[in-house]
């Protein structure tokens, strides 16, 4: 190669030949590299596949979770007992006998186990025995016809020693489900016609009463947080004023009822939890930044290996690119945990998004055509989104993650509600929540991060 | 090659065999392509580990048309430039001074000029270091160039430009030094 080439005449001829010496060197150019990279690199490889491994047994792990509390809250809100039908006298059949608008419904209530053990056969000479009616209206004398229980078919042939009237029955058996069945053989006619056409009119009911629903539910809400920092990690942090932000959570439900009171609610929510944090003003003289926002965001940061890494509320974020309109300079004076400082113009939010999993009981404190009802429950909380942005005067900018987020977390609910039948099948719901994360989603010791929402729950239900 | 696309489809597979001897085939050339946009031999070695996994995470999606080491050359530019990016506040562009006062090392061997090039240009500023690389030796058009570093094509040529002017300096200074020692050995 002549270097004599290289004078100051002919500009592109330079370059040409400056080119042409550095490609030619650098092109090829071998170079042996440390000798334990490959065994770096080997461990790189098999890291991920550990991790994602992990996370999907933790997934196994928290579904299996879900529908274990799904089976054990529905063994536990079975009601014993089934609603039989009332017997009445042949004789005394009420057809066409009409059923008073204000009859309360009657309601008797069976457990099986207690008339194995002891059913109290008395007969009383006065009077023809009283059985049970196979259909409402249809009722014959003497026999012993299998009624339906919890446990399936049984014969009763009972007699009470006391009789009740009919209408004390229904109170008496109310509060207590172990009582048994017991008939009156003094009721009057019509009585013994109003009871037969309940127990008709209360069946269809009670067929209904044990259903399934769904439902669509849309939440308008304020999504905030509970966070505390150890020492260390909090004075790596500038600002500490962090506000809520509205927000919009939206999910399907099925709720199934056992009875008329209780309900459970599974189903499946999207939900978002986010904050951000205020500027700080931090006045600087010695820069000058040609687009300069009125106040600027100053923290410190970590760089290591090219990763800037910012303690925040909700955890470190890992800045996956330097944000627009932003410095970083060394700091000088810092605590000695960071080496250099972030000065931007914007504000960062720290957002999460979560696949909610509910399950949740209903208790109806008044049954009517609107009912009123409290809530409460837990619900498995899946991580699907984890994003850091930085809003400014240029619009708002994806900027990292942040990091140590448990991909599982779980949550505890308490609310209260109303619902407003629409007809037989819709009704609507308005109910409001306050749901709070029981475990910190940040993995990081150094950080507790507990989100919470209150919302208000309306609700479009179509039962079946 | 059938040998090549032998060793790719079992790297593909999870072989760790046939990872190592992809690795060897190529560390060294790749090496020298992470030296010349890192700063130093560290963020080099970095760079070098990231991109093999990068490869061999995704050895799965390379069709046979085209050069293997083509393909493996760009992830190890993309990975350099992507920290590149990452750091790219870290020294305004203006700021000179930290650059042009390192001096080139004395050498006289033809053979490490070479090596000397390369440690010229890891001390241009990270953003001419970028350009002049893509340029000149990846063979980037400005247009391209300004795509993968988010910059105007205008800068980009001032960009390249400016490294010219300081490695053509340093060159002429190291080259005639080497002449001065040569015009007086026998």
């Amino acid at each position: 190669m002549k270097l004599t080439t290289y004078n100051i005449y002919g500009v592109k001829n330079n370059n040409q030949n400056l080119d042409n010496l550095f490609r030619e060197k650098l092109e090829g150019l071998e170079i042996a590299p440390p000798a334990d990279t490959w065994d770096k690199i080997r461990s790189g490889l098999a890291q991920p596949e550990k991790n994602k491994r992990a996370a999907f047994f933790r997934l196994i792990a928290a579904a299996a979770l879900v529908v274990f509390v799904l089976v054990a809250g529905w063994l536990f809100t079975r009601e014993p007992g089934n609603n039989l039908p009332v017997a009445v006298n042949k004789q005394d059949a009420g057809s066409g006998i009409k059923l008073p608008e204000q009859q309360p419904a009657r309601e008797l209530v069976f457990d099986d186990s207690e008339v194995d053990k002891k059913v109290n056969v008395v007969v009383e000479k006065s009077s023809r025995p009283i059985t049970l009616a196979q259909q409402p209206n249809k009722i014959s004398s003497g026999e012993a016809i299998p009624v339906r229980g919890n446990s399936g078919s049984f014969r009763l042939l009972a007699q009470a020693r006391q009789l009740l009237p009919a209408f004390e029955i229904k109170e008496k058996l109310r509060e207590s489900s172990k009582n048994k069945v017991v008939f009156a053989d003094r009721l009057t006619p019509g009585e013994k016609a109003l009871v037969a056409l309940n127990s008709s009119f209360q069946n269809k009911k009670n067929q209904k009463i044990r259903s399934w629903e769904v439902g669509v539910k849309v939440s308008p809400g304020y999504g905030s947080q509970q966070a505390s920092h150890d020492a260390e990690y909090a004075s790596s942090m500038t600002y500490s004023n962090t506000s809520g932000k509205p927000d919009l959570s939206a999910g399907v439900s099925a709720t199934y009822k056992p009875g008329k009171k209780w309900s459970m609610e599974t189903g499946v929510y999207y939900a978002r939890n986010g904050q951000s944090s205020d500027n700080s003003i931090y006045a600087t003289s010695e820069q000058d930044y040609s687009a300069a926002p009125a106040s600027y965001f100053n923290t410190p940061v970590m760089i290591k290996r090219g990763q800037i890494a910012m303690n925040s509320t909700a955890g470190v974020i890992k800045f996956s690119k330097t944000p627009v309109n932003s410095e970083l300079s060394a700091t000088l004076d810092g605590n000695g945990l960071s080496t250099s400082s972030l000065l931007t113009g914007g504000e960062f939010s720290q957002v999460f998004d979560f696949v909610e999993v509910p399950l949740y009981l209903r208790y109806t404190l008044l049954d009517s055509k609107i009912d009123v009802h409290l809530m409460g429950g837990f619900s498995t909380n899946f991580l699907v989104g984890n994003n850091v942005y930085m809003s400014g005067s240029f619009g708002k900018e994806n900027v990292g993650k942040t990091a140590d987020i448990s991909q599982v977390n779980f949550s505890g609910a308490i609310g209260a509600g109303i619902d407003y039948t629409l007809g037989k099948h819709l009704s609507v719901s308005i109910e409001p929540r306050l749901n709070y994360y029981l475990n910190s989603i940040n993995k990081n010791r150094a950080v507790n991060y507990h989100p919470y929402r209150i919302g208000i729950y309306t609700g479009l239900n179509y039962e079946f | 090659m059938e040998d090549l696309k032998n060793i790719v489809d079992a790297c593909a597979s999870g072989d760790p065999k046939a990872q190592e001897q992809l690795y060897n085939l190529y560390a060294p050339k790749m090496f020298g392509v992470c030296m010349r946009y890192a700063k130093n031999d560290t963020e080099a070695e970095d760079n070098l580990q990231e991109g093999f996994i990068k490869v061999f995470t995704n050895i799965g999606k390379f069709r046979h048309e085209g050069s293997l080491e083509g393909w493996v050359r760009r992830i190890m530019v993309n990975v350099s430039l992507e920290k590149f990016r990452k750091q790219s506040m870290l020294y305004p562009v203006e700021d000179m001074a930290v650059f042009e006062s390192q001096m080139a090392d004395d050498t006289t061997s033809e053979k490490v000029s070479a090596t000397e090039l390369l440690k010229l240009v890891q001390q241009l500023p990270p953003q001419y270091r970028m350009v002049f690389n893509l340029y000149v030796v990846e063979g980037f058009s400005h247009q391209e160039i300004s795509g993968k570093l988010g910059i105007a094509t205008g800068t980009s040529k001032s960009n390249l430009a400016r490294a010219r002017e300081i490695l053509k300096r340093k060159v002429q200074k190291l080259f005639s030094e080497i002449e001065t020692n040569a015009n007086y050995s026998v």
